[in-house]
């Protein structure tokens, strides 16, 4: 008979990047094209199966950051694992992400974090390169390209996440 | 009261009451959101109150539960300052949303936590943020556009000049263009320029502007943020950025600058395209909304000093030239706060904010992290000594005394210093070293700077993370109670130990109290855990008066435990539910928990020796040791501490201490113990002194109880006998 396992994690990233876009997906798999801003914290749900195991997903969907919001780093306590999530089509996010990331480091050191470069979608508007890939790898981020509204690597990018947690199938 | 829970009910509020028990106790009737909300837990009553268990409520909201380690925290603190959680969306099952804000307060002595419903308020506070951050991705996006278009005109002005080879054909194109143009010959002689730049600068005719060298001006002023810009320009590159310049007149301009060669077939340049834009409204937005900047001190924030160290990863520094981080913490600050009052402090932090600031170079940056932390990194610096000079400087100059509301008060600091000369930098690192510095200056008794050394990473894991393994160690009951015997030397009548705490681990093995006490004290942790302690100790107590053997059991207390409002009621509790004797156990406080109310202590001290509980004072002779204090406290028992106990052999001075401290003791009817006995030499002296017990590693240290139960009787033979003579077991 298999446990469950409670973790935390957190979407923690700019404002208007997709993250509760993400959660939704994953959770409920829904998408709305509609940019409904997220203020304060929502916590969903979601049990996955990892070989006899039940992982419980506590995922804390964080307001995005920006001039009037910054990181409530209480907010972060007790959290296994971070999805760090930027904006491929925005390079500002990726200033901002970088900032995150010391906050992030600080406050929860050893906890892994994955990047998710969200809206791959929209191809014809992406403006990540290598250069900035290459930033957060200097950082110790290992990054995804996802799309909420496809649902393109989003299961994929909460496996990674609980993978790197310890708790995957190579972790139990 | 009925119309109280009316206006509960109008504010849609519901308050709860926290008890000893880990319950809450909902006060009046709730509302019917709450009701809602608590279809997820089943609440039981008790007369007309609802209650519910802490545990169930904190399963069912992690976020409740993740807010009352700040309110347990807020509770036990003198000040009860309250706090507030910000707001989150708990959704019922049946999918309905509610916006609600937690507030942990303290009123007419009671810990309260108010949740509040604004989910009524929340769609027009949710309108203001969605248009706020529509505008601001419009923003983005238009900038985003601007420094597209910029780049696209930069690159047709140096295609127009190579292909048509005309200067003044360019000019007559881009007169009238919205963005800022100007030509230069190579070594800056502007041959070109548009009515955009006129305006940016609003200078009168465009022959004092060419006059000017604005390029020699945008590379002065663009240098501090990206020094490899004259590298770049000087090898022919294509450069862009953004920084603040300075019009003729003085007014300042935040400029989005791109700047391109043109090359003549041999490569060499002839011109220089540099293309301007005007940002500083865009960027105004940002300050107007304090972005960047600390309210209370003016000083960068903590966001703007990651944008400045990141910047400096980029900067090449002459070879033996590096950069140095000062992390400064105030030492107790907070208490300054909760005793003076928050305006106070803001006070407080601006004049140790200036203080700072006027003590490092002015090309040094400093930033204002939050609370009571500041930063300062420093350039150009060749050595450690360099760094822990400025340190002591700046600690020299927090301690210089300053006037509160008429009060003088005297701060200080605990600075940690770390220093890289690395190319590309690991500014993570830089910033961790200096913080774990601080961190050991703090714990080797603040108001110092320490330099980073490597044995620190070890010694010192970050706060946060220590003190969550602390709160799973709670969690997990992973704490264990060891006892060490205290050897009576003139009577047989008492069998006593004192309970000691150790944390079992699971990586580390058995850590002391040392190693974790202090965290937990200033995590507020020290409740829960000093509660386990006396539970432990009286369950412990109990058993063995079951096994024939009525031994004394004395317990650390700590100040902040003391001074919780149900501690009086725990003791009791504690007593009643194991059955052990209250005359057997002893609570053990130090002077540090009557410093700041003498007379309420003494109060609660009475109340709890009238249970029959005796009480001995720790660490005699460490603190303040007034006399005065000795006179007044209801004490039974006095420990003096190791550190005179260590010292006999060595120290006259600590012998007449000790021989006064007990002759004294026992002219107020206080029997005396001594602690940290470790040699024939310092028990021969204490014996001859007439001090009641001995406790030390010369007999016992401190052992699990199967342990003790084994060694009963050698400790019964011991007591009574001339101990110098006894059989030791260590």
């Amino acid at each position: 008979m298999g446990k469950v396992i409670a973790k935390k994690v957190c979407m923690v990233g700019p404002f208007a990047v997709g993250k509760t876009s993400l959660v939704n997906r994953f959770v409920k798999s829904i998408f709305s094209d509609k940019y409904l801003t997220t203020i304060g914290v929502k916590i969903s749900k979601k049990q996955i199966d990892v070989n006899d195991d039940k992982i419980q997903l506590m995922i804390w969907d964080i307001e995005g950051v920006d001039v009037f919001t910054e990181l409530k780093p209480s907010f972060l306590r007790g959290a296994s694992g971070v999805l760090l999530v930027l904006d491929g089509t925005r390079l500002k996010s990726l200033d901002v992400a970088i900032e995150l990331q010391r906050v992030l480091s600080q406050q929860l050191p050893g906890v892994p974090i994955i990047g998710l470069l969200n809206k791959s979608d929209l191809t014809y508007e992406w403006k990540l390169g290598d250069s900035e890939l290459r930033e957060l790898e200097k950082l110790g981020i290992t990054t995804i390209m996802t799309s909420a509204k496809t649902g393109s690597n989003v299961e994929a990018a909460f496996d990674s996440l609980v993978n790197a947690m310890g708790l995957g199938p190579e972790g139990v | 009261m009925a119309i109280l829970g009316d206006i509960l009910e109008e504010l849609g509020v519901v308050a709860l009451e926290y008890h000893s028990d880990q319950t809450f106790h909902v006060l009046g009737n709730h509302r019917s959101w709450f009701s809602h909300l608590l279809e997820k837990i089943e609440p039981f009553s008790e007369g007309a109150c609802t209650i519910l268990q802490k545990d169930e409520f904190c399963l069912k909201f992690p976020f409740i539960e993740n807010f009352l380690i700040d309110a347990e925290v807020s509770w036990t603190e003198p000040n009860h300052e309250s706090i507030r959680s910000g707001l989150w969306t708990e959704t019922t099952h049946s999918d309905d949303e509610y916006q609600l804000e937690a507030c942990a307060c303290w009123i007419d002595g009671q810990s309260i936590l108010l949740i509040e419903n604004h989910s009524n308020s929340f769609v027009q506070h949710h309108a203001v943020y969605q248009k706020a951050r529509d505008i601001a991705l419009l923003n983005e996006k238009l900038v985003s556009e601007l420094n597209q278009r910029q780049r696209e005109l930069q690159n047709e002005i140096e295609q127009r000049i190579l292909h048509d080879a005309s200067i003044l054909g360019v000019a007559e194109s881009i007169k009238g263009n919205t963005s800022a143009v100007m030509i230069c010959q190579a070594d800056g002689k502007v041959e070109v320029m548009n009515n955009a730049l006129v305006d940016i600068y609003q200078i009168e005719s465009e022959s004092d502007l060419k006059r000017a060298s604005l390029l020699d001006q945008w590379m002065q002023e663009a240098e501090e943020q990206y020094p490899e810009l004259k590298n770049v320009i000087e090898k022919g590159s294509y450069w862009e950025g953004e920084f603040e310049s300075i019009g003729s007149e003085g007014s300042s301009h935040w400029i989005r600058l791109t700047i391109g060669p043109v090359k003549e077939s041999s490569g060499v340049v002839s011109h220089y395209v540099c293309v301007a834009n005007d940002i500083s409204a865009f960027r105004q937005t940002d300050t107007n909304l304090g972005g960047g900047f600390d309210i209370t001190t003016r000083l960068p924030n903590r966001r703007h000093f990651w944008q400045h160290i990141n910047r400096l990863i980029e900067k090449t520094l002459p070879e033996g030239k590096g950069i140095g981080l000062l992390y400064i913490d105030l030492d107790y600050f907070k208490r300054v706060n909760d005793d003076l009052g928050h305006q106070a402090g803001d006070f407080l932090l601006s004049a140790i904010a200036s203080r700072i600031s006027r003590g490092v170079k002015h090309s040094d940056f400093v930033a204002h992290l939050g609370g009571d932390e500041f930063a300062v990194v420093t350039m150009m610096i060749q050595d450690s000594e360099q760094l822990l000079s400025v340190a002591n400087r700046l600690l020299e100059s927090i301690h210089e005394p300053l006037s509160v509301d008429g009060q003088p008060i005297t701060m200080s600091a605990s600075i940690g210093v770390s220093m890289t000369f690395e190319e590309k930098f690991d500014s993570t690192l830089l910033v961790r070293q200096a913080d774990l510095a601080m961190y050991t200056a703090k714990e080797l008794g603040k108001g110092q700077s320490l330099f980073y050394e490597s044995n620190m990473d070890y010694n010192i894991p970050h706060k946060l993370q220590r003190e969550m393994e602390l709160l799973e160690a709670v969690e997990r009951n992973e704490f264990v109670l060891y006892l060490q015997p205290q050897i009576s030397v003139c009577s047989t009548e008492k069998m006593r130990v004192e309970a000691l705490i150790r944390w079992q681990h699971p990586e580390k093995g058995l850590l002391a109290p040392g190693e974790f006490i202090a965290i937990a004290e200033e995590s507020g942790l020290i409740i829960p855990i000093g509660e386990w302690v006396l539970r432990s100790a009286c369950d412990m107590g109990a058993d063995l008066v079951s096994n024939g053997k009525p031994i004394s059991i004395a317990v650390n207390i700590s100040a902040k435990q003391l001074k919780h409002k149900d501690f009086y009621d725990s003791v009791v509790t504690c007593l009643e539910t194991s059955g052990y004797p209250a005359d057997l156990l002893e609570l053990e406080i130090t002077e540090s928990c009557f410093l700041d109310d003498l007379d309420a202590v003494i109060v609660l001290i009475q109340r709890i020796r009238v249970l029959g509980v005796t009480i001995s004072l720790d660490d005699f002779g460490t603190g303040f040791s007034s006399l005065n204090y000795l006179r007044q406290l209801p004490v039974d028992f006095l420990k003096i501490d190791q550190s005179f106990v260590q010292e006999i052999s060595i120290d006259r001075q600590s012998q007449a201490i000790i021989s006064f401290v007990i002759n004294l003791a026992h002219e107020l009817d206080i029997e005396v113990i001594a602690e940290g006995v470790e040699t024939d030499e310092q028990l021969n002296f204490l014996i001859d002194r007439k001090v009641n017990f001995i406790q030390g590693y010369l007999f016992y240290r401190p052992m699990p109880l199967d342990d003790l139960e084994g060694c009963l009787s050698k400790i019964e033979d011991l007591c009574g006998e001339n101990p110098a003579l006894g059989v030791r077991t260590i």
